[in-house]
């Protein structure tokens, strides 16, 4: 503080600011602020304390009985609970925000290990899914009430993602051949789910106080939805290879992705709401072409850069700079990509890879203009 | 609405205890089910890096081929020793498992990823046991694994025994 002392006399002997602004910005400075260096002697007197538990049970891990071990991380649990209970009933407000989301974020990660503490314990081996299953209805009410930013919003859609992985990898036990329509409704909902979660979330918005949490829902499944809508796309020759079971799964999937979002276009925010139809409708148009099964290298490359540019397109309504940016860049990249995958055969000549790295400078340089002239304006709030 | 309000909190903080609880209750009685038997194994290979509190075993099922990958195995005898095994017949209609004449049978349920629990068992013990088992069944020795086998076709290792498995003498027919 004494060295702003100084400095503010020094601007004010060399006539920067004036006596009045002077006086401001000591105002300003001596204000009460968060006291931030007590926040971080707390913080890290708690991390040490936990590290000290955490390598004193890690150190007896073999000593201690299996029951023992699982009781205490119930314990854990419960104080933990109890803690974060008693803590949201004390504070209100704006301090409590950084607290409240560590506290969920520990408490979803004790109670996300207990069913593979449990496997050790009992020496039961299992798939994942259905730990993600009941973590998620275990923990939903808490994350989706409580939940106040980006820790929480992250954890609890990456919990959804986990389970959609791992139901789709760990349950394929259904052959091809007796993939039909019905499953294809199956899986095409359930990998709908963190879709229909992001707008479920921008529905809530408008009737809650957290407009700094659901928005991050939204935008983790607009995510979701063009990196399955992109997967998808680039599998289109799958398709066209074989008798295509995956055309079961794209073409419940298409209906979902145009018929879920249209309920949001009466939204309050009008333009939100018209932006993500129009990506989800591109997404959806994108699967139902890729349901036919494009052949050969050209075509699906072709499909998934009209995918991306209707998306950048999509992206100007609402004025999202950051989807923009990426869809181009994606864009440019795959075009770079399809050159290599295209002279493949004038590689070793070195001809082809001299023509590449051309195009690959050309793509880059139209990139950034692009880029550069028209994304949207930077947003403060975004 | 905002009498009801403050229960809110209190039942989702309640919730996951309740559910963890409950898990817990559930791994127990499935770890306690079925019915224990001597399963002959050997070291797992490839040799596992990521090796802690756990040992691989791979099964020596006595007359299943090492490079057969049945979808199930009948396994004949008198518990805990057994006697024969043979692949699971499953019917041509349903695709259902035919365990009828078997005494005990297992089922591969892995998925994608995981593995096959019809030829790899993972037993979680400590770290220097762990290693002392892997050692002791090196360069294809054989040992004995004492494992529940439920009646769903699910195998819950309680022990590695050091003594090499052995069929039992054929009991006399009667």
């Amino acid at each position: 503080m004494a060295n702003l002392d100084s400095k503010i006399d020094a601007w004010l002997a060399a006539e920067i600011i004036d006596d009045d602004t002077a006086a401001r910005i000591r105002g300003f400075e001596d204000a009460p602020k968060r006291p931030l260096m007590l926040w971080a002697i707390i913080g890290i007197g708690a991390l040490t304390i936990l590290l000290g538990i955490i390598s004193l049970v890690a150190a007896n891990w073999d000593v201690i009985s299996a029951e023992a071990r699982l009781t205490i991380h119930l314990i854990a649990f419960v104080a933990m609970a109890a803690f974060y209970y008693w803590r949201s009933r004390s504070a209100k407000g704006e301090d409590d925000y950084y607290f409240n989301d560590a506290g969920l974020v520990i408490l979803g990660a004790l109670g996300l290990s207990f069913p593979p503490h449990l496997g050790q314990a009992y020496q039961l081996d299992g798939p994942i899914w259905p730990i993600m299953m009941v973590w998620l209805i275990a923990f939903s009410p808490l994350m989706l009430l409580r939940g106040r930013g980006w820790p929480v919003a992250l954890g609890w859609m990456a919990a959804l993602f986990a389970l959609i992985i791992s139901f789709m990898t760990e349950k394929s036990e259904i052959s091809d051949d007796h993939y039909n329509i019905l499953f294809g409704v199956h899986d095409a909902l359930l990998i709908a789910l963190p879709v229909i979660a992001g707008y479920a979330a921008s529905w809530l918005n408008t009737r809650s106080d957290r407009d700094w949490f659901w928005p991050r829902l939204e935008q983790l499944g607009l995510v979701w939805q063009l990196v399955v809508a992109s997967l998808l796309t680039l599998a289109t020759n799958e398709v066209a290879r074989d008798n295509g079971s995956l055309q079961y799964l794209m073409i419940p999937l298409t209906v979902l992705f145009i018929l879920l979002p249209l309920p949001l276009i009466n939204l309050a925010d009008g333009k939100e709401g018209k932006g993500a139809f129009a990506v989800a409708g591109a997404c959806g148009i994108a699967l139902l072409v890729a349901s036919i099964g494009l052949p050969g290298t050209i075509l699906p490359a072709l499909l998934f850069i009209a995918l991306w540019v209707a998306i950048a397109f999509a992206s100007l309504i609402p004025g999202w700079r950051a989807l923009f940016q990426v869809a181009v860049a994606v864009v440019a990249l795959r075009v770079i990509v399809l050159s290599f995958e295209l002279s493949d055969d004038l590689f070793s000549s070195g001809l082809g890879l001299v023509l590449s790295g051309f195009i690959m400078l050309g793509v880059a340089w139209l990139a950034i203009r692009v880029g550069r002239k028209y994304a949207p304006d930077r947003e403060d709030a975004a | 609405m905002s009498k009801w309000r403050i229960f809110a909190l209190p039942l989702a903080l309640l919730l996951p205890v309740v559910l963890l609880a409950g898990q817990w209750m559930q791994a127990r009685s499935d770890a306690a089910e079925g019915v224990i038997w001597f399963i002959p194994v050997t070291g797992y290979d490839p040799h596992d890096m990521l090796r802690g509190h756990y040992v691989m075993l791979s099964h020596k099922w006595p007359g299943v081929a090492d490079d057969a990958y049945p979808q199930g195995l009948c396994i004949q005898g008198k518990a805990p020793n057994i006697e024969t095994v043979a692949e699971l017949r499953y019917d041509d209609q349903s695709g259902d498992p035919l365990t009828d004449g078997c005494d005990a049978f297992v089922l591969s349920k892995g998925g994608y990823g995981m593995p096959d629990p019809l030829r790899v068992t993972r037993l979680y013990t400590d770290r220097e046991r762990a290693q002392a088992i892997e050692k002791e069944l090196a360069n294809g020795r054989e040992g004995t694994l004492v494992a529940r086998i439920r009646l769903d076709g699910v195998i819950v290792p309680i022990r590695f025994e050091s003594k090499k498995w052995s069929p039992p003498p054929p009991t006399p027919p009667t």
